[in-house]
């Protein structure tokens, strides 16, 4: 089955940033690629029409946050919120794995819905209303969960302390 | 910490990991997978058609009105005991077919919220809202959906909206329009049931992804949103059966109350308003009748009462709530107290107001006086700082 003209190219190209939030949504590698290619497939079908659009990679972006919500509404509907597996990245340097740790642990303390409120908005630094648009909310739900997670995430221990260590070093 | 100190921390947590061998391919497999799966769906669709057909007395009939063979709807609904569909699918195709969107003739109308395909097979249907019967002014509401825009008419609205805002949309957008939609799996949706004099019913699906709503095999743009237009004359129907004298003064509850901070024990603030509120409307939306206040003191033992008052003297207090509690969707809301979330400290002070509106609807708000100072908002629970104002008018009632 031969793909769409340009949607090869744009998986090469720009996978790589999209699983970025694939990750700090899921918090976990084969989840965050697993997410990926479910928007991708998603979008194959109507390809044509969303690349003329002039920004697919926002639609994929959108599909990938609500099919994530979507996620989270079925197969994790039971899901108890806790900390994350302990992983050993053995290709990092300890550096890298203590900010992974501290992000992710940091990450999982949020709800989900928070969590992709905090990835688009200051991650892919949408504003309000386009967040409130993507998740399909009210720009009021969007402020009281940005706000939430901020303050969950600004008085986290794991990342408070990675803060200071950085600020410090 | 920045706001551009956490996205710097958040992006460079990130792995760099190698893309998988075949990305592609694996892209291509799940395409496959989903064109095999969405044609099982189409075949299971036919057979339950077939089957609809065969049980007309229990299904969604045609009504009067438009053409013969218009009244597919979204597809047959099974229509439960509370005359709402049993299950629908969770998206629904749009279709820009000019015609009536709705027959005429409708003696009653139900929004109801039903499960969807994307609901887990067990679900229990005592967590859905109580379905809603409007049975006057049937017209007027049959009149609303067949007035809401199609494609060619909303594109027109859109874009006078966005051209006095400054903004031009470009012309590609109109063929996105209703189509190109967010993909929440909802788990549950609302639809409206038309009921006719001969017993047949006419479903009319809401489309929480594209704001549209769907029947008789035509979709239209839920702008006005037909909820709001359903709700209010709902709210009005209920006022004008209620004798304001039936209507008792709230008073204060006897006996032990539990807070619900942190919502540890599953509760949140009593909300019976919000049966007739808008999705528009701020909290108070019909007449306020009566209200009590009640300040209760955190001891050894619990919270105990220790101050109550119960008026049917309501100057000022809808002003004031719908301040403290405005239309959720407004940009700007009272500030948050984050005091009020899960993990914040348990009220040592606080006070419990009751409001009985015209509906004789009965809503909670509680006011944590300290160490936290929050009003919990009815139905939620999430915690605003309180307006002067509310304070006042709580130490002026209760002396």
């Amino acid at each position: 089955m031969p793909a769409p003209d340009g949607f090869a190219e744009f998986v090469t190209g720009r996978s790589r940033a999209l699983l970025r939030i694939a990750w700090l949504l899921t918090g976990d590698s084969g989840k965050a690629e697993d997410l990926l290619q479910t928007a991708l497939a998603r979008v194959w079908p109507r390809w044509e029409r969303i690349a003329s659009g002039g920004n697919p990679e926002a639609y994929v972006r959108r599909v990938m946050i609500t099919t994530y919500v979507s996620w989270w509404r079925r197969r994790w509907r039971f899901e108890t919120p806790g900390e994350p597996p302990e992983t050993v990245d053995r290709a990092d340097l300890a550096g890298d794995s203590a900010t992974r740790d501290a992000v992710r642990r940091a990450l999982a303390g949020l709800s989900r819905q928070q969590r992709a409120v905090v990835v688009l908005r200051y991650v892919e630094d949408l504003s309000i209303a386009e967040t409130a648009h993507v998740l399909g909310c009210s720009a009021g739900t969007v402020k009281v969960q940005a706000g939430r997670a901020l303050a969950a995430l600004r008085t986290n221990p794991h990342l408070r302390l990675f803060v200071t260590e950085e600020v410090g070093s | 910490m920045s706001d551009e100190e956490l996205r710097r921390i958040l992006v460079e947590a990130v792995p760099d990991e190698p893309a998988p061998p075949d990305r592609m391919g694996q892209i291509a497999s799940r395409v496959r997978r989903r064109r095999i799966a969405v044609g099982a769906g189409g075949a299971a669709v036919a057979v339950a058609v077939a089957v609809v057909i065969a049980l007309p007395t229990v299904l969604t009939k045609p009504g009067p009105g438009p053409a013969p063979g218009d009244r597919s709807a979204t597809g047959p609904a099974l229509l439960g005991p509370d005359a709402c569909p049993e299950r629908l699918p969770d998206r629904v195709t749009f279709v820009d077919r000019p015609g009536s969107l709705v027959p005429d003739g409708a003696d009653r109308a139900v929004l109801c919220e039903s499960p969807t395909d994307e609901a887990e097979p067990g679900f229990d249907r005592r967590t859905l809202p109580e379905p809603r019967v409007l049975t006057r002014d049937i017209e007027g509401f049959v009149a609303a959906l067949n007035a809401l825009p199609d494609r060619e008419r909303f594109w027109q609205v859109l874009r006078e909206r966005e051209a006095a805002k400054g903004n031009s949309l470009p012309p590609e957008v109109k063929d996105t329009l209703g189509e190109a939609c967010t993909l929440v799996g909802y788990t549950t949706v609302p639809s409206f049931v038309l009921r006719y004099p001969d017993g047949a019913s006419v479903v009319v699906q809401y489309d929480q992804n594209c704001g549209t709503v769907t029947s008789n095999g035509r979709t239209r743009f839920a702008d006005p949103n037909p909820i709001n237009t359903f709700i209010r004359q709902y709210r009005a129907q209920i006022v004008r059966d209620t004798d304001p004298a039936s209507v008792p003064t709230p008073t204060c509850p006897a006996g032990t109350v539990r807070t619900p901070y942190q919502q540890r024990n599953g509760q949140v603030p009593r909300d019976e308003m919000s049966r007739h509120r808008g999705l528009d409307e701020p909290l108070v939306t019909a007449a306020l009748l009566g209200i009590a206040a009640c300040r209760y003191t955190v001891g050894p033992g619990g919270p105990g009462l220790v101050r109550q008052a119960s008026s049917r003297d309501v100057t000022g207090w809808a002003e004031i709530l719908n301040a403290q509690f405005p239309d959720q969707s407004q940009v700007q809301q009272p500030a948050h107290a984050p005091c009020a979330d899960p993990g914040g400290r348990p009220p040592q002070r606080f006070d419990l107001v009751i409001a009985v509106d015209a509906a004789g609807a009965t809503s909670e708000i509680w006011v944590y006086r300290g160490p936290c100072h929050a009003a919990l908002r009815p139905g939620s629970g999430s915690g605003s700082v309180p307006s002067p104002a509310l304070i006042d008018k709580l130490e002026t009632l209760l002396g």
